[in-house]
């Protein structure tokens, strides 16, 4: 049991999070063990996003608890929560969310520059993660120059800068076109594979199966379905 | 029709719910900078014409005209009411002059006494006074003095007089018109002996001195005047003491003016410019060129309108109170503040200029296509900045610093504004702060001022006789007198002065007497030397080592010049006693001035002395500066400055507040990749805080500039000159106040927007993004 509990990166506990008195999540229990890769899926306004930005500890549940890494996510003041951030969890949003006035390795390195990392050993850290995800030729280009892909790749180097237990993926493909969100998608798995525990919302079944060790469907703030699955297997979203 | 126009109406009316605090920070910088201009015009019109308006107000008396009451009747010079070129008049008042008694006093007295008048109200058609404390004289035993309580100049004091009854103070009252010192009931001055008729005149034609004598003969159409009080002179007296304030004040204003301006085309135009995304958007649905400048322009125009009214109102009370103020420090009844069309254009001009600066941005942008509108709404994505802007993230400044250092960078017009609206700030409290020691120094160099205690000797009294040596004498054997110079006043003839010059002649101990009001060279050390004002040094184009021939009493004898004291007369001179030939005739009697040692009181002092000299004639009176003057332009000092400091910090705020909304997302990303909230305030305030410094830095010479600056062109105009340390006032703790306003002002005006950004919630920010 012991055990079972030290390899449970993510547990939720009837979480429920109401916007306006609209539940956005309604009573959600969910746990991610390390090395999983869960895809939660669902239609727009389901809640996955809401559970995304709980975990993320970019939002607060109105009751139940949330606990990602040990840590008790929905206590937390927003210095701790901003700690916890750096340290535990990695994003990657569907729009990048880069700084535009900053080039590519900086906007790595910012991540490591957050937790006390010196600038050098920073930057040399966010070029060792650009030259692995394929863009040391990129380093010093500025977003606005960059392809879609390109921008994902530096978003996803950025949220591993600073080797966190868990990366959350809210749309990784959602604004880019099929063929780059294949390499993306392709990245994902790969990094799955080398232990990274990934916690991925997608409407995208596709990249969900492919990437996915396990999905959950949500409608209406509730996980209606949940699946173990083979990679590249089937799932048939309602 | 209908419908665009309600359109508009709602998203402008949408907009401003949702911009609160851009809304709220418009509506206050624009109320700030119209109370400051309307603050400003009123100074800069009282500086113009505060004795005018204040003799129109108060209908002062163009000649105030005193009959013998021996040789004339009161129905003759009633009658002199209706004689010809008189408009208005009041009178006839009986006058006598009360003596000055022997001894102390409690109401200072000039030495040809008190000129008092019974007068039954003090309104009328002509010299309606006013009232600065206390209330009008009801019955006998009362007086109501000219000017205000000041120092022992009090109410309750009593007034005496050899042989007349005792007067109590019961009121102070001020009068655009000269010639009376005190009014009572007329009941009370029949009980005083009068001697006079006070008559008080308007004419048609009194536009200058010799109109005015001219219609006063018209009028009194041969009856003997004793003499008269023309408003000319009344006039000069206050522009004398007036016109060293007017550069000042004229700066100040002109400053105020200045950040006004500067303050709403800066706030207003960023409002606009802020939006210009937006715009994008409206224009992208469907709203014409016109539409969207209409809802920018309806946007900012309710915070203005807003702004406007409660600054007009602020400005007004200001400038009202702070006209009465002068008025009633020169003694003059107050002119009423500022004129209303004066207001009304104050107002129209801010509302103009707001329109103006939202203007110009709006149609802009309703020219531009919708896409680009859009992509003007982001922040600059080329050119140096970005270079200084990585340089700084690699630096080892922490991460929050680098990266807020590099926030203006990217903003390089609206930082320069929001620096240039600093910069303005540090150099207008830097010249104010300068400013304010300038005019204290002025107001505390002179010899007076040096003065603890005055002793002087009745001439009426037996005892009266005493020397100046014994006199001082018996000064100094006082305990608790450190130094005793004697000062006499002698006629004295010069070159070039028509009118004669007077010479204050100094003996004893005086070194410690001389001020520090040398424009050059140096004070007389002995016999035989003379320091002239600078203004006859200018006249006469004389130097220091230059001779002087001077004749006193009949006798030539020609004088050293030394140096030269900052005054705007032509005919002071300043020389030690043994320098010119013993008077003739009876002595004019000595004045003593004394230093009194420290930790000694100089009331305790006079009062004593009082006590041990009143036998041999003597009396002491505690020499009380008038500092009014001071108190009043520290007053102004400070009311300016928090002005203008904080229409820069709502500049600053302005600036962070537009800086965080357009930086919204980016704000959002850093806390999601974890920056805790206190170090996106630290970031957003370095932002500022950087700009605060290099306004400190750029203002801070600025203002010692102007301030030099200002100093010596009043120097000029008043042909006064200035003295060397009333220049150079500024040591470093008065350099590093202002230095540090910048920094205070730029971190105080970008905390709160900076708080509310880092407290916005990250996943609303990034899933509006």
């Amino acid at each position: 049991m012991e055990i079972q509990e030290a390899e449970m990166v993510v547990r939720l506990e009837v979480v429920r999070k109401t916007y306006g008195g609209v539940a956005a999540l309604d009573g959600v229990s969910l746990s991610v063990r390390a090395g999983e890769a869960v895809a939660v899926m669902g239609p727009s306004g389901s809640g996955k996003s809401t559970l995304l930005n709980m975990v993320a500890g970019l939002d607060k549940p109105s009751s139940g608890k949330v606990v990602v890494g040990g840590d008790d996510v929905s206590g937390m003041g927003e210095a701790a929560l901003a700690r916890f951030r750096r340290r535990r969890v990695g994003m990657v949003f569907q729009f990048f969310n880069l700084l535009d006035d900053l080039p590519a390795l900086d906007n790595v390195a910012l991540a490591g520059r957050l937790v006390g990392v010196p600038a050098r050993k920073a930057r040399a850290r966010a070029a060792e993660l650009l030259e692995e995800l394929g863009l040391a030729d990129r380093r010093d280009a500025y977003p606005a120059v960059l392809s879609g892909g390109e921008r994902q790749r530096v978003g996803v180097a950025r949220a591993l800068m600073n080797r966190p237990a868990l990366l959350l993926a809210d749309e990784p493909t959602g604004a880019l076109d099929s063929a780059t969100g294949e390499q993306v998608a392709e990245l994902l798995l790969d990094l799955n594979r080398k232990g990274q525990t990934l916690l991925l919302v997608t409407h995208d079944e596709a990249l969900a199966t492919r990437c996915a060790t396990r999905v959950v469907e949500f409608v209406d703030g509730r996980i209606v379905r949940e699946a173990e699955l083979e990679r590249g297997g089937s799932w048939g979203v309602r | 029709m209908g419908r665009p126009v309600s359109a508009v109406w709602a998203a402008s009316r949408a907009g401003v719910r949702r911009r609160r605090m851009q809304t709220g920070s418009i509506g206050l910088v624009v109320a700030l900078a119209t109370a400051t201009l309307v603050f400003g015009l009123g100074l800069l019109s009282a500086s113009h014409s505060m004795f005018d308006d204040a003799f129109a107000k108060a209908r002062g008396a163009h000649a105030a005209a005193d009959f013998d009451a021996a040789r004339t009747t009161e129905a003759q010079v009633a009658a002199t009411a209706h004689g010809s070129g008189v408009t208005a008049a009041a009178g006839p008042f009986r006058t006598v002059t009360l003596a000055r008694p022997d001894g102390p006093s409690e109401v200072p007295m000039q030495s040809e006494g008190l000129t008092v008048a019974g007068r039954a109200d003090p309104g009328g058609p002509v010299d309606r006074l006013s009232l600065t404390a206390g209330r009008w004289v009801r019955g006998p035993g009362e007086i109501v003095l000219r000017g205000k309580p000041m120092g022992p100049f009090r109410l309750g004091g009593k007034v005496t007089s050899p042989g007349r009854p005792e007067l109590t103070v019961v009121g102070f009252a001020v009068s655009a018109t000269g010639g009376v010192d005190g009014w009572v009931t007329p009941a009370q001055v029949a009980a005083l002996r009068p001697d006079g008729f006070l008559m008080e005149y308007r004419f048609a034609r009194a536009g200058d001195p010799a109109e005015v004598r001219r219609s006063l003969n018209a009028a009194a159409a041969g009856l003997p005047v004793r003499g008269y009080d023309s408003y000319m002179t009344a006039k000069r007296e206050f522009e004398g003491r007036f016109n060293q304030l007017v550069p000042f004040i004229t700066v100040f204003g002109i400053l105020a003016l200045t950040v006004s301006v500067f303050i709403i085309g800066n706030v207003v135009s960023g409002a606009v410019i802020s939006g210009f995304r937006h715009i994008g958007v409206m224009k992208a649905l469907g709203f014409t060129p016109g539409q969207v400048t209409s809802v920018y322009v309806g946007m900012v125009a309710v915070p203005t309108a807003a702004g406007c009214a409660v600054g007009l109102a602020v400005g007004h009370l200001l400038a009202g109170r702070m006209v009465a103020n002068l008025s009633e420090n020169f003694e003059l009844p107050s002119a009423g503040g500022v004129s209303l069309p004066l207001e009304a254009a104050a107002g129209g001009g801010v509302l103009a200029l707001a329109a103006l600066a939202a203007l110009v941005p709006a149609l802009r942008a309703g020219r531009l296509p919708a896409v680009q509108a859009i992509s003007a709404g982001t922040v600059s994505r080329r050119g140096r900045g970005r270079r200084v802007q990585r340089w700084l993230v690699r630096t080892r400044l922490p991460l929050p610093v680098g990266l807020g250092l590099g926030l203006p960078v990217a903003r390089p017009a609206r930082a320069a504004v929001t620096l240039a609206g600093l910069c303005l700030g540090v150099t207008a409290v830097t010249m104010g702060l300068g400013l304010h020691q300038t005019v204290t120094k002025i107001m505390t160099a002179d010899t007076e001022s040096r003065t603890s205690v005055r002793v002087g000797v009745d001439p009426r009294n037996p005892a009266g006789s005493m020397s100046a040596d014994r006199l001082a004498a018996t000064v100094r054997a006082q305990p608790g007198t450190a130094h005793v110079t004697a000062s006499v006043q002698r006629p004295m003839r010069v070159p070039g002065l028509a009118t004669g010059a007077s010479a204050e002649t100094y003996s004893g101990d005086y070194r410690p007497f001389l001020g520090d009001n040398l424009v050059r060279g140096r004070w007389f050390t002995g016999p035989g030397e003379v320091v002239p004002s600078e203004a006859f040094m200018r006249l006469q184009g004389l130097h220091v080592g230059d001779p002087l021939s001077v004749q006193v009493d009949g006798t030539r004898l020609t004088l050293k010049i030394v140096g030269a004291f900052s005054h705007p007369d032509t005919d002071r001179f300043m020389l030690d006693a043994a320098s010119l030939p013993a008077a003739k005739g009876r002595p004019e009697p000595p004045l003593l001035l004394v230093i009194v040692k420290d930790g000694t009181d100089p009331a305790a002092y006079a009062a004593q002395l009082n006590k041990t000299g009143a036998s041999a004639g003597l009396f002491a009176e505690t020499a009380a500066p008038d500092l009014a003057d001071r108190a009043l332009f520290s007053g102004l000092f400070l009311v300016f400055s928090l002005i203008i400091c904080t229409a820069a910090a709502l500049g600053v705020l302005n600036s962070v507040l537009l800086g965080a909304r357009e930086r919204a997302r980016d704000l959002g990303v850093l806390k999601a990749v974890g920056m805790p909230p206190r170090r996106v305030v630290l970031m957003m305030v370095t932002s500022m805080a950087a700009l605060g410094v290099a306004g400190g830095a750029i203002g801070v010479p600025l203002g010692v500039l102007a301030h030099h600056g200002v100093v010596e062109l009043t120097g000029d105009l008043l042909g006064s000159g200035m003295a060397a340390p009333w220049i150079h006032v500024y040591g470093w703790a008065l350099l590093l106040l202002p230095a540090c306003v910048g920094l205070a002002v730029a971190v105080l005006g970008a905390w709160p927007p900076a708080v509310r950004a880092a407290a916005v919630r990250t996943a609303t920010v990034l899933r509006s993004e």
